[in-house]
């Protein structure tokens, strides 16, 4: 099972839209510090970004249904992301 | 207005940078007193000054900021290299060539070309550590950072020395090519002008483009600004292989 992500957008695995990654303020990796929970502290909005790196692709879903406005970290190089474009 | 600051700024970086006439390279003392001339001096970056020049603001109308760092600021040693990555010449910039040996750079020189030899310097990111072991018992082979080893999805390996033996420390670096050659020479568009963005088919630096857990994946191609001195790679295009939001 892969999640799918179409430019900004992720679908799971049956094709369903889960979200559309946007961040409003256009931060990067770089902006971002690392905490203990294999998070990032996000310093312009003060949310957690969640490190997708550490997660499985249901805990990966799992949460945006749980929480649609999550902000999430997402690598492409990640196995669990499959990219359509 | 942009032109100023772009001045102000080959300025400041002037004074950070310096000069590659000064360094170690040889291969402009076998230059003829015409070429070297023609040969432009491409700096030496001096890490520990670097970041100095961050707080310098491009005007507000400066459509793409240039991002000098990378994004990847990774603590995990790598075992592996992915195979390069190719940006791609998306916005149809003008094409910056690249050469690797002096038959070619005089060429491009003779043929009016301004050049720039840059000296290629090792990336840390790029050190690949690990260690080989085997299994005492069932025989079978393992590559590791450690005898613990933190792994995707929260989980942490491990291998603990009455049941893995260490065969051999290994080492690596994730861009071989660099080991081969130490320098290479940018020739610029003919028309180039200070602040024009372009594009590098064949990066000489070695730049991370991305990483993920225990395998980095070198640049292979690059956007850059040309200051009038040099060309500032734009770090900023490799922010696509991640997605935050």
């Amino acid at each position: 099972m892969t999640l799918k992500i179409n430019g900004n957008d992720i679908y799971d695995n049956h094709g369903r839209w889960l979200k559309t990654i946007a961040c409003p303020k256009k931060v990067k990796l770089s902006d971002l510090e690392a905490n203990s929970q294999n998070n990032f502290s996000c310093q312009f909005c003060e949310k957690t970004i969640h490190d997708t790196d550490f997660m499985s692709e249901n805990e990966v879903e799992n949460l945006i249904k749980e929480k649609p406005t999550v902000c999430l970290s997402i690598n492409l190089k990640n196995p669990i992301f499959e990219r359509l474009e | 207005m942009i032109m100023e600051k772009l001045t102000v700024t080959s300025r400041i970086f002037g004074k950070l940078f310096k000069s590659w006439r000064n360094g170690s390279s040889t291969l402009e003392d076998d230059q003829s007193e015409s070429f070297k001339n023609k040969i432009d001096s491409a700096p030496e970056i001096n890490p520990d000054v670097l970041n100095a020049h961050d707080d310098f603001q491009l005007h507000e109308s400066a459509p793409e900021p240039i991002k000098k760092k990378s994004s990847y600021q990774f603590q995990r040693k790598c075992i592996s290299a992915g195979i390069p990555e190719k940006l791609g010449n998306t916005k149809d910039l003008p094409v910056v060539q690249t050469v690797f040996n002096p038959h070619e750079l005089n060429k491009a020189i003779e043929a009016g070309f301004k050049t720039i030899v840059v000296k290629r310097k090792s990336n840390p990111q790029f050190k690949l550590e690990s260690m080989l072991l085997r299994n005492i018992k069932s025989g079978e082979y393992n590559q590791v950072t450690g005898r613990s080893m933190p792994v995707q999805y929260a989980r942490t390996l491990e291998y603990p020395e009455d049941e893995w033996e260490l065969i051999h420390k290994v080492t690596g670096y994730a861009r071989p090519s660099s080991l081969i050659s130490n320098w290479g020479a940018y020739v610029l568009p003919k028309d180039i002008k200070v602040g024009d963005r372009v594009y590098i088919d064949e990066l000489i630096e070695d730049i991370v483009a991305c990483a993920f857990w225990y395998t980095v994946y070198p640049a292979d191609d690059a956007e850059a600004i040309w200051n009038g001195e040099y060309l500032e790679i734009d770090h900023a295009p490799y922010g696509r292989f991640n997605r935050i939001g």
